[in-house]
Formats: C-alpha cells, sequence, structure tokens
C-alpha cells in the first residue's frame, strides 16, 4: 500500500510543479495556458522519469562450490539459447562443464587444445586442478578466473568457453573467438586512385590494427569503452598523447561514458548521442571508412572512435570545409589539388544554388538573363501548367526518389532502372510538357554536383538546405537566396565542433590554417599544426625538411 | 537557454511556412505570362502617338510553326494613344501577355516623327522607367518605322533582332554610327548638342523574297543628324566615314580603299592594324583651330596595279595616296557639317572643353557659332606594313 501511494505521490510532484509553473509562467495573454506548452512539458517530465532498460536485476550473482548449483544458475540465465552448448566432461576425475557458444568459437581449438587435453591423464595430485589447468593444462592464449556469473556470461557471449569444475566457486573463461569477419576490404565511399586501398572493418581490433600498424609509436593512446547494456559494444578512443588536447579527450571521454543506451549499433549512433549541434542540420563529426584518412587526423591533434559492428570510424572535432577535403587531396600535386578544391566548391555552390537561382531569375529577374536565353527558356516552358518553383520541388523530389530506389535495388535491376528513370521518364516527362528541358539539365547539374562530395554526410545537409532555397527563391526572389544565404552562413559561424568554431580557419581568420584550406600548400610548407587542435604540440615539420634548404 | 532555442526554431518555421505562402506575390512573373518585348517603332500621326512592337511568341516556337522565313515566332502589335504611356497600356487591349521591355533594344523613329516633333518624348518614356533599359539602340528610318518590322527578317529570328546584329557589325564599314539612347542624350545635353544616330532605309533588290537578300532587305545608310532632339539633316555613307575618322570611331580592321594615283582607277585596299588620332584644340582671340594628325598603319589587302609592290618609291606613293583620301573624306564631311548643317558633329566640343573650361560655360548657340569660324589642320601619316601575301615587307632605305 505504502509502495504505491509512494508511486502515485512520486509521479504527482511533477504535476503540482508543473501546474504551478503553468500558473505562474505559462499563461498567455488571455490568462489561459496554451495546450501545446502543456504538452511540451508533459514531455520534459516523462523524459526526466524515463530511466534505460538495465536489463539485468541488481546485484551480482556469484558461483558456488557446487558444480550442479552453479550449472542451474547458468542455464536459467540461458534459457531458450539455442546456440548455448553443455558439455560435460571428467577432469581428473572432477566433474566438470563446459559452457560454450557454438556459433561463436573456433571448433577446432576447442577439440584440440581444451576437450583433449581435459581428457588427458594428470600426472599428479596438484592441490589445486582450476590453477593447474590455468597455468600448465589448457593450450589457450587468453584465459581468466571469475566467480561473477553476470562477466562470465558476457564474456561467454564474446567467444569465451566457461569451465565449471565442482567444487571450486570459480569460472575459467578461455578465449577462443572466432568469429565470421569480413576482412580488409577497398573503401567503398571514399576510393582513391592513389592511396591505399584498405577500410575499416566490423571487428574492433582488426580497425585497431589497421592504426597501430600505421602509429608504432607508444604515444598512440587507444582507451577503450564498452557501451550499450544489451548490445556491450566495445569501442575505442585513440589519439596521440603529446599532441592531441587533454581538455579534447576529456570531453570526449566524458561524453561517451553519459551514453546510457541499451544498444550502439553503428558509429552514427554514437555520433549522434554525443553530437554538439543536434538541432542543426551540419555534421560536427566526420566519419571515414579510410585508416589512412583517420591516421592524419589523429596526427593533426584530433580523436578518432573506432568501434566493434561498423567498418567507419568518426573523427572529431570536424568543421565545414573537412567535409570537402579527400584523402586523394594529399597524394596528388597541389597545383592540382588545389584546383579540385575550387572545382568542389563550385560544385558545392551549384548543388545548393542553381534550382533557387534558376526559379529566382526566371521568375523575378528575367532582364537578368542575355536575351537569347530568356526567349530559349521561355519557348521551353511554354505549355508547362505550374510555376517554376513547383517545378523546381517536383524535379528534385523526383530525383531524391530515383536516387533512394537506385540505393535498395539489386545490382542486376539497377543499371537498367537507371536507364528507364533517367532517360525514358525524363524525356517522357519532357515530351508530355511536366517540366521542361532547362529545369531537367537543372536538375542533373545539380544531382552530379552532389556526387562530388567527398563525404557521403554533407549530402543529406545540401538537400534540406537546397529545398530552403528554392522555397524562399520562388517567394522572393534573389531577395530571398540573400536572406536565406545570411541565415545559412550565420548558423555555421555559430556552429562548433567540440569547442572547434566550424568555420575555421576563415572565421575567425586564422592565417597559418589557410595552406591547407581552399588550396593545399606544398607538404614541405605545411610545418604546423591547425592552431585550435594543438597548441601543445604545434610543430610537426621541421624548418628544414625542403630539399632545396641548407 | 533552451526555450530561447526553442522559440528560435518555432519562429525560422513560422518564416519558412510563410514564405511558401507568398508564392503569389506581387513581383512574381512567370516566362509563360510575359510579351518578351525586342523592339518598339513610333511613327508620326497628327491625331495620336502611335506605336509599333516587335514581341517573341514562345507558342509559335514552341508548336514547331514559323513567323517568318527559318526564324523563330515573333508577333506585331499596333497601337494608338494620346501619348506613348497611354499607347503603351493600350497594349493591354490587345495583347495576350504582360509586356516586358527589359529586353527591348531597339527603338525606331520615323524621319518623319523626327523632324517634326522630335524624339524627346520617346527618350522621356524609356528613361523614366527602370525595367526599361537606356541602352536601347536608336535608328531612324526613311520611311514608316513600322515598315521595318513588317519586311521579313533574314539570317534572324525577328526584324528586330536583324537591325539589332547589322548593327553590331556597322564599324567594320566605318560608315554607319551605332548609338544608344543613353549616348543620344549624353551627346545632346552636352557641349554640341549634337548627336548622331544610325539611318535605315528598305531596299528592294526585286528578287524572290523568299530568299534572303534578294525581296525587300533593311539597309544602313548613313547617319541621322539630331540637334536639340530634333532631326536637322543626314549623311551620306561616305561624309559619315570623314565624321568618324575625327570622332576617333573607326577601328583597326577597317578597309580604306583609294586609287593609288591622283584621279586614277580605284585599285588599292588598306586593311588598318591600328589607328591613332591625335586632335589639339587651339581657342584664340582671332579664333578657334583644331589641328589632327592622325597616324594609320595597316597592310594592302588588294592591289590592281602594275607597280613591284617591293619598291620603297611604289609604297610611299601608296601611302601618300591613302593619306590623301582619308583628307578627302574628312574634308567633305567638314564641309557638309560646317556649312550645310552648320553644327558640330565630330564632338570638337568635348575637346575643347577638356583643354578651355570657359566652353563649358557657352551655350549651345555660342558654341555653334565658334565652330562656324573653326579652321581645320589635317595632318594624315599611312605606314604601310606589308602587301598582304609576300613575307617580306618593303625594302626601305
Amino acid at each position: 500500500m505504502l509502495y504505491h501511494l509512494k508511486k502515485v505521490c512520486s509521479g504527482v510532484w511533477p504535476h503540482c510543479i508543473f501546474a504551478l509553473t503553468v500558473h505562474t509562467n505559462l499563461k498567455d495573454a488571455r490568462g489561459r495556458v496554451g495546450m501545446f506548452k502543456r504538452f511540451i512539458k508533459k514531455r520534459q517530465e516523462e523524459k526526466q522519469h524515463a530511466t534505460p532498460d538495465n536489463g539485468q536485476s541488481a546485484g551480482p550473482y556469484m558461483f558456488v562450490s557446487s558444480l550442479k548449483e552453479n550449472l542451474k544458475t547458468v542455464k536459467d540465465q540461458l534459457q531458450n539459447c539455442a546456440d548455448i552448448n553443455y558439455r560435460y566432461l571428467e577432469i581428473a576425475e572432477t566433474k566438470a562443464y563446459l559452457v560454450y557458444s557454438v556459433d561463436i568459437i573456433d571448433k577446432a581449438m576447442l577439440n584440440k587444445n581444451i576437450l583433449e587435453i581435459c581428457f588427458e591423464d594428470f600426472q599428479g595430485n596438484s592441490p589445486d586442478l582450476f590453477e593447474h589447468l590455468k597455468n600448465r593444462g589448457l593450450a589457450v592464449g587468453a584465459l581468466e578466473k571469475t566467480k561473477d556469473v553476470d562477466y562470465s556470461l558476457e564474456l561467454l557471449f564474446t567467444g569465451h568457453v566457461m569451465l565449471l569444475l565442482d567444487g571450486h566457486r570459480e569460472a575459467l573463461l578461455l578465449n577462443i573467438k572466432k568469429l565470421e569477419i569480413r576482412g580488409v576490404d577497398v573503401p567503398s565511399t571514399e576510393p582513391s586512385i592513389l592511396g591505399p586501398k584498405e577500410s575499416f572493418g566490423e571487428t574492433l581490433s582488426l580497425n585497431a590494427s589497421l592504426l597501430r600498424r600505421r602509429l608504432p609509436v607508444a604515444d598512440f593512446k587507444m582507451v577503450e569503452l564498452v557501451l550499450g547494456q544489451k548490445t556491450r559494444t566495445k569501442l575505442r578512443v585513440c589519439y596521440l598523447a603529446n599532441v592531441a588536447s587533454s581538455k579534447l579527450v576529456a570531453e570526449v571521454l566524458r561524453r561517451l561514458e553519459l551514453i546510457n543506451i541499451d544498444g550502439v549499433l553503428s558509429e552514427g549512433m554514437i555520433g549522434e548521442l554525443i553530437d554538439d549541434e543536434p538541432y542543426s542540420v551540419f555534421p560536427t563529426i566526420i566519419e571515414t571508412e579510410r585508416p589512412d584518412k583517420a591516421v592524419a587526423s589523429i596526427l593533426e591533434g584530433r580523436v578518432v572512435i573506432i568501434q566493434d559492428n561498423t567498418s567507419f570510424a568518426l573523427i572529431l572535432p570536424a568543421v565545414a570545409m573537412q567535409f570537402l577535403q579527400a584523402a586523394d587531396d594529399y597524394y596528388n600535386r597541389y597545383y592540382f589539388v588545389s584546383f579540385i578544391r575550387f572545382a568542389r566548391l563550385a560544385a558545392l555552390f551549384l548543388s545548393l544554388y542553381l534550382p533557387g537561382l534558376y526559379v529566382a531569375v526566371t521568375t523575378f529577374h528575367p532582364e537578368m538573363l542575355p536575351t537569347q536565353f530568356i526567349i530559349s527558356v521561355q519557348s521551353q516552358r511554354e505549355g508547362i501548367p505550374y510555376p517554376a518553383i513547383v517545378e523546381a520541388i517536383m524535379m528534385g523530389f523526383a530525383f531524391e526518389i530515383l536516387r533512394e530506389a537506385g540505393l535498395r535495388l539489386p545490382r542486376a535491376v539497377g543499371q537498367a532502372i537507371s536507364i528507364v528513370g533517367a532517360l525514358i521518364i525524363g524525356e517522357s516527362a519532357v515530351t508530355a510538357g511536366l517540366v521542361s528541358p532547362a529545369m531537367v539539365i537543372v536538375t542533373a547539374v545539380t544531382a552530379i554536383s552532389s556526387f562530388t562530395f567527398p563525404s557521403p554526410a554533407l549530402a543529406g545537409p545540401v538537400l534540406i538546405i537546397r529545398l530552403l532555397i528554392v522555397f524562399f527563391s520562388g517567394a522572393l526572389g534573389l531577395w530571398g537566396i540573400l536572406i536565406i544565404s545570411l541565415l545559412l552562413i550565420g548558423h555555421l559561424a555559430s556552429l562548433r565542433s567540440f569547442g572547434m568554431p566550424y568555420l575555421a580557419p576563415l572565421g575567425p581568420l586564422v592565417l597559418e590554417d589557410l595552406d591547407d584550406f581552399l588550396i593545399r600548400a606544398p607538404l614541405w610548407s605545411m610545418k604546423t599544426r591547425p592552431v585550435f587542435l594543438s597548441k601543445k604540440n604545434p610543430i610537426r615539420q621541421s624548418k628544414k625538411s625542403v630539399p632545396q634548404s641548407k | 537557454m533552451r526555450s530561447a532555442k526553442r522559440k528560435a526554431i518555432i519562429m525560422l518555421l513560422i518564416i519558412q511556412i510563410f514564405s511558401c505562402l507568398l508564392t503569389g506575390c506581387w513581383d512574381r512573373q512567370e516566362l509563360n505570362e510575359i510579351n518578351i518585348i525586342m523592339g518598339v517603332a513610333q511613327d508620326f500621326d497628327e491625331s495620336a502617338k502611335q506605336i509599333t512592337i516587335v514581341g517573341i511568341d514562345p507558342s509559335q516556337k514552341q508548336a514547331g510553326k514559323e513567323g517568318s522565313k527559318g526564324t523563330s515566332g515573333y508577333s506585331i502589335y499596333s497601337v494608338k494613344g494620346k501619348n506613348l504611356f497611354d499607347a503603351e497600356k493600350n497594349l493591354a487591349l490587345l495583347t495576350p501577355r504582360n509586356e516586358f521591355w527589359s529586353h527591348c533594344d531597339l527603338i525606331l523613329v520615323s524621319k518623319e516623327q523626327a523632324q517634326k516633333e522630335g524624339v524627346r518624348d520617346m527618350l522621356g518614356f524609356f528613361s523614366r522607367d527602370y525595367s526599361r533599359r537606356s541602352t536601347a539602340t536608336l535608328i531612324v528610318t526613311e520611311g514608316r518605322a513600322d515598315e521595318m518590322f513588317f519586311s521579313t527578317p533574314s539570317e534572324s529570328q525577328n526584324p528586330a533582332q536583324e537591325i539589332l546584329d547589322i548593327q553590331r557589325f556597322v564599324g567594320k564599314s566605318g560608315k554607319a554610327i551605332n548609338k544608344s539612347i543613353y549616348e543620344f542624350m549624353a551627346e545632346t545635353e552636352a557641349v554640341t548638342g549634337v548627336s548622331l544616330v544610325g539611318f535605315y532605309t528598305i531596299k528592294d533588290f526585286g528578287g524572290d523574297p523568299n530568299i534572303s537578300g534578294r525581296g525587300k532587305e533593311k539597309q544602313a545608310q548613313g547617319t541621322a543628324v539630331f540637334k536639340d532632339y530634333k532631326l536637322i539633316g543626314q549623311l551620306t555613307p561616305e561624309e559619315t566615314l570623314g565624321v568618324n575618322w575625327l570622332r576617333e570611331d573607326i577601328l583597326p580592321g577597317f578597309a580604306i580603299t583609294f586609287p593609288s594615283q591622283k584621279n586614277g582607277p580605284v585599285d588599292v585596299s588598306l586593311v588598318t592594324d591600328s589607328v591613332k588620332t591625335k586632335i589639339e584644340p587651339f581657342l584664340t582671340a582671332t579664333g578657334s583651330i583644331v589641328k589632327v594628325e592622325i597616324a594609320v598603319t595597316g597592310k594592302i589587302i588588294e592591289y590592281d596595279g602594275q607597280e613591284n609592290l617591293m619598291d620603297e618609291k611604289v609604297f610611299k606613293a601608296i601611302e601618300q595616296a591613302c593619306s590623301e583620301q582619308i583628307k578627302r573624306d574628312i574634308s567633305i564631311s567638314w564641309e557638309k557639317c560646317q556649312q550645310e548643317l552648320e553644327v558640330d558633329a565630330f564632338r570638337l566640343g568635348d575637346k575643347f572643353s577638356n583643354k578651355y573650361k570657359t566652353v563649358l560655360e557657352l551655350s549651345q548657340q555660342e558654341w555653334q557659332e565658334i565652330f562656324l569660324d573653326m579652321k581645320l589642320e589635317l595632318n594624315v601619316k599611312t605606314t604601310i606594313r606589308g602587301s598582304g601575301l609576300r613575307r617580306e615587307g618593303p625594302k626601305r632605305g
């Protein structure tokens, strides 16, 4: 009774506070409380009282000396787990059980390194069979013993074999993990012509090895964390200790440790949970599947997060210009790279502004166009039953639908659909008078420009902003484009990624860092690290590294 | 802080939603609602003002029809009104689209209109409204201005475009002038008060009108001379050439044809590489003198004579003949403007005012009187760099 009363009161108090707050602060002009405000407040209260599902009950279970009891405890926990095997055996006339998950262990090792050894005649009466097996018996590289049932179950599901011996209060856990992994593949989202063709995989150890191979120094640190109550996903925070800012590392670890969620399935979830700007469309953390790009970021003083079950790593902090830089920028000559960066910037501009400019100029400012051009566009738009803005929005959505459909189509069908979608549907739409050819060209150029972004994370924000620009241009012409552009620049200038301004080094202006902004200076002239990242160790190259210098 | 952020988000959403509802705002004009006017013609009518416009008809082009032989669709509308603005408003009674003047690059005025009423009103119509361009070209026509639009365009999409295309290349001949209304007004308000504009006629070649260039074709025929916005006279193409020499409007690439011997047959053509003109005004108590030095450099492009072009003497004789020809052209124009038209068509008033600031205080009439007594001292030097065919130039001592 008291328990239920407590529960009711604990739920009532927030509502009382809410009512008081409502009474004092949230009344509108007529003295009534708005429904919308009440709804928002209620949702906030619900969130405050919500707790993540912690799964297991409080208090650790411990093993006892009875094998039968221990086995029962384990079986109770592992009911309906079809992948768990229980193998009875006798080791030196002591009853024992091997418990393991049959799908994630190396069966050959189980047979040869564990079972065979267990069936051997043990010479001598070792006072502690457990210690004997641990130190001299089992030919397994990693093993540990524990009294904690929960911990041992956790290890069980990571490829360990649990050995329970009668009369012992501990379990021996033997690591014979053998997972089906993909291995090192070619990067699919960030191809490179001149650079290495390795990409991260879905295994943490593989990813760590790719980084460690490139940074074989003691200074390269990897702090391991486990996140996700159910998924128990391991991740590592990687950085160079004498380069990265201690505050940055501490902040990253603090935010990761705050995460209290049931499962972490991909790096995107981590990124979203520790993001500086959750309400902004612009990402402040960059994802990469290239180890060389991750190492380059670490060398600059950034922090990289790698994790299990995902082939992408997170690099933070990330600024705007990084999303337009590719790994190949550092494998090509600087003059070519500088030109390509300008081309990417032009492509970004086209992708953002071209549909809006077309709508604005043809609808509000046709006097700006050359006469022959406007005559041509006018004749093309003849018979189109709706305004240019509707045409632009329609074509934009049509392209996004086609692109999304193309992602999910089987390869065999994909090419045919692209031909059907691009050529036949497009041409038919023009012939039917639904869209003008000029609009098809605009959409095509916009789409092609959006494919030039080295980072796929930029596609989403650019799409949203492009739609906004089209809306504003359809409402107010070039004036509308100017308004949205100013708002956009203001928003970008206000963003920060782990303390680093999003528009750095342009805003605030840092002259020393402009050598790797729009242009890429020759490598022999890039002697310092980004100012915001490494005040600890700003120099990365000696002044006399140029062959010509004396 | 969080409520401030929430308020900002809600405000942005409201702005976005309302901006979507503004798609019918006042300045919005769809392309298929406007009639792009390419040119306008004004003719004299004692009862009312009449204007004729040439507009683009995209429906004809879109449907595959042709307005004329091999051209895109265009429409011609004529209306009358009490004044030009009234006439323009009356277009709404006739045309199914809204007139769009921003691409109107051609203004035709009939000679009769220019003489009797002048062009001040028409230029006011174009210069007061921001949607009409002051860079439009002004042309005077021999007969009715609208007849220029009724004649079939050759090698152009519409009659207005045809005249504009011709005007683009008249500089090659040196015998015509291309003048925008902005330049026209600037010259008219300047010291001299005189401005020149192109003059067009329709020439009937008497051939098959379906063949470009064989029917009734528009042709530039010299210039029209305006003083104080009214037409006072005309210059022939040859006289225009002389005026252009003194106005420094002769461009490199211009060809001069002249007899290699005095009073001999015309047999030499020279194409200019560079033309440098130096005009020095002198204003004294006794009168005014303008010293003009013209240095022409070019190559012989055609030679019908029998002399050896490698001979220096022959070259010098040809150079001398060329200089004489230029002097003749200028002298003819000078006499026409000074004695017949009595106007300074050479923009000498600007030259004098640059040197003598007191000239700016003179009225246009006073300047005209000074010009009538002005003496011209002309010195032309021609240098021929090559004979055009041979790699070697003439051997000079």
